[in-house]
């Protein structure tokens, strides 16, 4: 991550405490707050609305007063941008999958391509997928009788 | 209040008569040890995987499991701290202080045995001091009304937010975050509907396991993937003494996010290290053999070095792993006291007590028994609070929170009383796990050292399957991946800005309780 965007970056997080506090404190109102003897639903989000707020604020004005540039963040390497995108692939490529091809084929998919973006040869990659199903069929299908996706095919 | 009942022996007549409850004690202490040892993966996340289990199982074996899986993990890393140079957890960077210098000097097997030897013995007293605590702890807490439960949850807040790696208001920010995350679903006290956006799906609540695994399994992974050199991914590059440091603090920052403390810690040390002339070339090996795949295949110092037995002579840390014991008892009892807190007391403790101050970072095995002795009791005493208040103290606990409330169980001062079986019989399968944990360390040591070096690129992507499978049983169905992810990369996010998601994982777990409490103590005084 750049410098310049995490300092950006930085000041984002406040407003997004900021913003969450808000929210709480309109649903507070909505929710309704009762009495302070016979409290609504609304007493809660009330409270760790403001919170939320406060936090918010306080954040913000120690970011803001902040010298910019000083959050000296390393700048991570391309192998890991490209494996953390493999994560994000894998973990989206497995929940459309499971439903309708089932668990094996989303996790030989999900699997194939976190273990392509690590780095595993073709063989390696084969051995921990196969590892990977023959440990999940017998502690989960056998083991426990737990059901798991067969999908639609 | 009769809490020493005839329950107590039955109970410890069911634990040894099922076999159920020997199999899974003991498969959560071999989980433990080897999440423990493997980079990239900690008991948190372990403990989320094996969450949806606890449906399937009774309250007691399913306990024993998770809480196996607990204390497991301190000891293993214990076991890379001491031969690798590396802290599987942050919790044992105190050890490697010691145990790494005396594995350098030849005695990776001595500093082994006593590591274990200390652990069963923190272990077994801090059992032994819940035992005794109970009536008391139950005592006081039969006083406590809502008001009280109240204070202490927001005590137990404000401990983690000082006390706690990262900067307070940052943390207390997370707290906050927790708690709003905890008000999704339907409102506990009048069933009001809050935050769904309409989901079904989210009337339940956001999901503990999800959330679990998304923070500290998704969210590791990728905090790993960022944060070079990991073993098996790296360059051969970190020949150089101060390397280990990096390493350490790398790892250490990974595992558990302690960074600031952690890293300085592992820094400090490591400058002691590199003076240390005779521990030069040893260090620069073992270095090489943990970062380094092709190294790693070559005889490692730890490997040469457990081969030669001189005599044990460790007997003489004894009365460091009494104290060390009884510092972490005392400071597993407070919210945020276990782990980095008892260790580090406990090495600042025996550095001043000892008389030769001086050989404190060149192998001093006071201050290796020492800080042992307080992780394991800590771990283990840090469950008194949660059994018997109902306050978890770490993320860890407030998993086990979960797992009891699933289970039907009711944490609080009766519970010795109310379900006697339960809470007596999981005394006794702590002190059956810690038994399995020094045969398994006595025994194992040299396979939990090969384990370590198991490289990093062959682990994640099966630990990015398991999440996915784990929080999909959590939830039973795909919503549950779905908020793993999401939380998953919240986490990673936060935690590049300095944002600890322990105190969320807390704040989440309590704050349905908390506000619970809050409603009744005003309902009860008829307003503030």
């Amino acid at each position: 991550m750049q410098p310049v965007l995490s300092n950006f970056a930085r000041k984002i997080f406040p407003l997004c405490f900021f913003a969450l506090g808000w929210l709480c404190l309109g649903r507070a109102h909505a929710l309704g707050l009762g009495s302070a003897a016979v409290p609504g639903p609304g007493l809660w989000p009330l409270l760790v609305g403001a919170g939320l707020l406060l936090c918010g604020l306080s954040l913000g004005l120690r970011e803001w007063r902040a010298v910019p540039g000083t959050f000296a963040a390393a700048a991570p390497s391309r192998k890991a941008w490209l494996q953390a995108g493999a994560v994000a692939v894998a973990c989206v490529l497995w929940i459309f999958l499971l439903q309708p091809a089932g668990w094996v084929l989303a996790s030989t998919v999900a699997l194939g391509v976190a273990s392509g973006a690590a780095g595993n040869g073709l063989r390696q990659s084969l051995w921990l997928i196969a590892l990977f199903l023959i440990v999940l069929w017998l502690g989960l299908d056998v083991l426990l009788h737990w059901p798991l996706p067969r999908g639609q095919w | 209040m009769d809490y020493f009942d005839p329950s107590i022996v039955s109970a410890f007549q069911v634990v040894l008569s099922s076999p159920d409850i020997w199999f899974l004690t003991f498969v959560g202490v071999v989980l433990g040890m080897v999440v423990g040892v493997l980079p990239g993966f900690g008991p948190p996340a372990a403990m989320a995987l094996l969450f949806p289990l606890v449906y399937q199982l009774e309250a007691l074996p399913a306990l024993s499991l998770l809480a196996g899986i607990f204390y497991g993990a301190k000891y293993g890393g214990a076991v890379t701290s001491i031969l690798l140079g590396i802290p599987g957890e942050a919790d044992a960077v105190a050890t490697l202080f010691e145990g790494y210098p005396l594995a350098q000097a030849g005695y990776a097997r001595q500093a082994l045995r006593l590591a274990t030897l200390v652990s069963f013995l923190g272990g077994m007293l801090a059992v032994l001091g819940m035992v005794l605590l109970a009536p008391f702890l139950g005592a006081m807490a039969v006083y406590l009304g809502s008001g009280g439960r109240a204070g202490l949850m927001v005590l137990a807040f404000v401990l983690v937010i000082f006390l706690g790696p990262g900067a307070a208001l940052k943390n207390t920010a997370m707290v906050f975050c927790g708690l709003f995350l905890g008000m999704v679903g339907l409102d506990p006290v009048h069933g009001a509907e809050r935050f769904t956006l309409g989901f079904w799906q989210l009337m339940s609540g956001v999901e503990l396991t999800a959330l679990l695994l998304g923070l500290f399994g998704i969210s590791d992974i990728l905090d790993t993937l960022f944060s070079p050199p990991r073993p098996g991914a790296g360059p051969c590059s970190a020949c150089l003494p101060q390397a280990t440091a990096t390493t350490a603090a790398s790892a250490t920052t990974a595992r558990a996010s302690v960074t600031a403390t952690a890293a300085s810690a592992a820094t400090t040390r490591a400058s002691v290290a590199a003076t240390s002339a005779t521990a030069t070339a040893a260090t620069c090996a073992a270095t090489c053999a943990a970062t380094c795949a092709t190294c790693a295949a070559t005889p490692s110092v730890a490997s040469t070095t457990l081969a030669a037995v001189p005599p044990l002579r460790c007997l003489s840390a004894l009365a460091a792993a009494l104290r060390g014991t009884a510092l972490g008892f005392f400071t597993g009892l407070v919210p945020s006291g276990a782990g980095m807190t008892a260790t580090m007391a406990s090495y600042a403790l025996e550095k001043k007590l000892s008389r030769q101050p001086e050989f404190f970072g060149k192998g001093a095995w006071n201050g290796l028994a020492g800080p042992e002795a307080a992780n394991n009791a800590a771990a283990l005493s840090s469950l008194g609070p949660l059994l018997l208040l109902g306050l978890p103290t770490n993320p860890i606990m407030a998993t086990l929170l979960g797992a009891l409330t699933i289970s039907g169980v009711v944490p609080g001062p009766l519970l010795p009383v109310q379900q006697a079986p339960f809470y007596w019989g999981l005394i006794f399968c702590l002190a059956l796990g810690n038994v399995f944990l020094l045969f398994l360390g006595l025994g194992l040591a040299p396979l939990w050292a090969r384990l370590a070096k198991m490289p990093y690129r062959l682990l994640w992507p099966v630990i990015v399957g398991l999440c996915l499978f784990g929080s999909y049983m959590g939830a039973g169905g795909l919503h549950g991946p779905l908020q793993c992810v999401i939380f998953g990369l919240c986490g990673f996010t936060l935690r590049r800005f300095g944002y600890q998601s322990a105190p969320l994982v807390l704040a989440f777990v309590l704050g349905p309780a908390l506000e619970t409490a809050v409603v009744q103590m005003l309902i009860s005084n008829g307003g503030f």
